[in-house]
């Protein structure tokens, strides 16, 4: 019966509303951006004569990673007009004017346009899938939403069990993305070696500039490395200690603001960021925000 | 029992399944994955939510990328003209996030030998439709460890190697007969 009661508290009891909303206006920001730009290539991407046809889109996926039933149109007039409303829809939702039940919608055509090319899909679409299934239980808008301001007498829905479930799922997911990449980093030689960072610092393909330079200061390259594999190792852990929680938050944000700048990764960098909001809560985000106002001389 | 109450114990075995899949399915090719993952495969990969957690790992990948010639006429007056898959990002006009993609498309286009040739063949051949044939030359580059590049002192331009690994050929003609009115997008 205790464990019962541990996981009515864990799952359904701890919704904080107040960081569900700036998750959701800082997450569903950055996907707006990182979806705008996409569309920039759309004809390459996504269209018919484009990188997949129609075609083959259905016939990628192995056997185990189908989906039970696919949902794009095989129409390019068709999939751009669908495009352009998930942008409207994404907008919408950032700026707090959809709930719960018309989040469903905003996954429905994000999955869209991930089955429709699987071939392109990285890290920063996969983590949205997980993100935008979990605010699909939430009413993530009774916070830092703009429907209040236009629309006066709209009643806010009250707190619901359900936004503690959404909050939790990011949660937890963060720790099992952490965890397994984590691990499988150990399977690697070059990760026990200390000379990851270096095979990423000079790949072309991924690092911005010339950092070579590096190779000169080999202690800091060993640093970051193992920096990176103890963060990700021990966050499932370590984050679940309250007064830990900000530093290992911080070595994140710094961990991620380095692949960003190293690696030219900064919208994956920024939404696995935006995933931390949830681990702080209401009390701890006013203290920031207010330090943050003192810092830059807003309040006394 | 109230009817919250009831709610929250039939979520809560949703929410068991959830985390058992999130939990199993990153691992793929595991016991527990071979034997129980038929149970939340159709549930994740409809999600997209089925996807292993392999972030620069177990090491981070080099850089690859495939010369290709076209080869566009038979016989002694072939022409052939050789171009570069993903192309050099000052090459293109594409912003960053974008390029990223085509690297990815073509890392999962050759991951094996059926899809090099279904996929990745497939838009090369309608990318040049006067093409017969392609023959593609897979490369990898490689930088020397911290330790040689000290002590060698070159520029990172110079110290790069690059090896080729595997030279295929590719015929076009059936894919050009099926796809006359796909001529395909370019990378701008």
């Amino acid at each position: 019966m205790r464990v019962l009661q541990m996981w009515n508290k864990f799952w359904f009891e701890s919704g904080d509303s107040y960081s569900l909303g700036l998750f959701r206006l800082v997450f569903s920001g950055i996907l707006l951006v990182t979806q705008s730009l996409r569309f920039l290539e759309f004809s390459l991407l996504y269209s018919d004569s484009g990188l997949l046809p129609f075609s083959l889109a259905k016939t990628f996926a192995p056997p185990n990673y189908q989906p039970l039933f696919y949902w794009f149109p095989e129409n390019d007039i068709a999939l751009k007009l669908c495009y352009i409303i998930y942008l409207g829809f994404l907008l919408a939702f950032s700026l707090g004017f959809i709930g719960r039940r018309l989040c469903w919608l905003i996954l429905f055509f994000h999955l869209m346009f991930i089955q429709r090319n699987f071939t392109i899909n990285y890290g920063a679409d996969l983590v949205s899938n997980f993100f935008l299934f979990a605010l699909c239980f939430t009413n993530s808008h009774r916070y830092f939403s703009l429907k209040k301001k236009i629309f006066p007498n709209w009643s806010m829905p009250p707190s619901h069990w359900l936004d503690s479930v959404g909050l939790r799922l990011i949660q937890v997911q963060l720790c099992v993305i952490y965890a397994f990449t984590g691990l499988e980093k150990m399977k690697g030689t070059e990760w026990w070696e200390g000379t990851a960072v270096w095979t990423v610092l000079t790949n072309s393909q991924l690092a911005p500039f010339d950092f070579s330079f590096f190779a000169y200061v080999p202690l800091v390259v060993v640093a970051m490395t193992w920096a990176t594999l103890l963060f990700e190792v021990y966050f499932p852990v370590v984050i679940w200690f309250r007064h830990l929680r900000p530093y290992w938050l911080l070595l994140g944000f710094s961990f991620h603001a380095g692949a960003a700048f190293f690696m030219s990764l900064p919208f994956f960098s920024m939404i696995m960021v935006s995933g931390y909001i949830v681990f702080l809560s209401q009390d701890q985000w006013a203290w920031f925000i207010h330090r943050g106002r003192q810092l830059l001389k807003f309040e006394s | 029992m109230k009817k919250a109450q009831l709610a929250q114990l039939i979520f809560s075995l949703f929410l068991v399944y959830h985390l058992m899949a999130i939990l199993i399915m990153p691992n793929p090719g595991s016991y527990v994955e071979r034997h129980f993952g038929f149970l939340f495969y159709g549930y994740t990969s409809t999600l997209g939510i089925n996807t292993p957690w392999q972030f620069f790992s177990p090491n981070p990948a080099t850089k690859m990328f495939y010369e290709y010639e076209i080869i566009e006429n038979e016989g002694s007056d072939s022409l052939t003209q050789t171009y570069r898959w993903p192309p050099e990002k000052n090459h293109t006009n594409m912003i960053g996030a974008n390029y990223k993609r085509l690297i990815y498309h073509s890392w999962y286009t050759t991951s094996s030998e059926e899809r090099k040739s279904k996929f990745l063949m497939n838009y090369l051949c309608r990318k040049h439709p006067s093409a017969i044939s392609i023959s593609l030359k897979s490369f990898s580059e490689k930088v020397p460890p911290m330790e040689r590049f000290r002590f060698d002192k070159l520029s990172l331009a110079k110290a790069r190697e690059y090896k080729s690994w595997s030279i295929e050929s590719f015929d076009c003609p059936q894919m050009n007969e099926e796809s006359e009115n796909a001529r395909p997008s370019d990378v701008e």
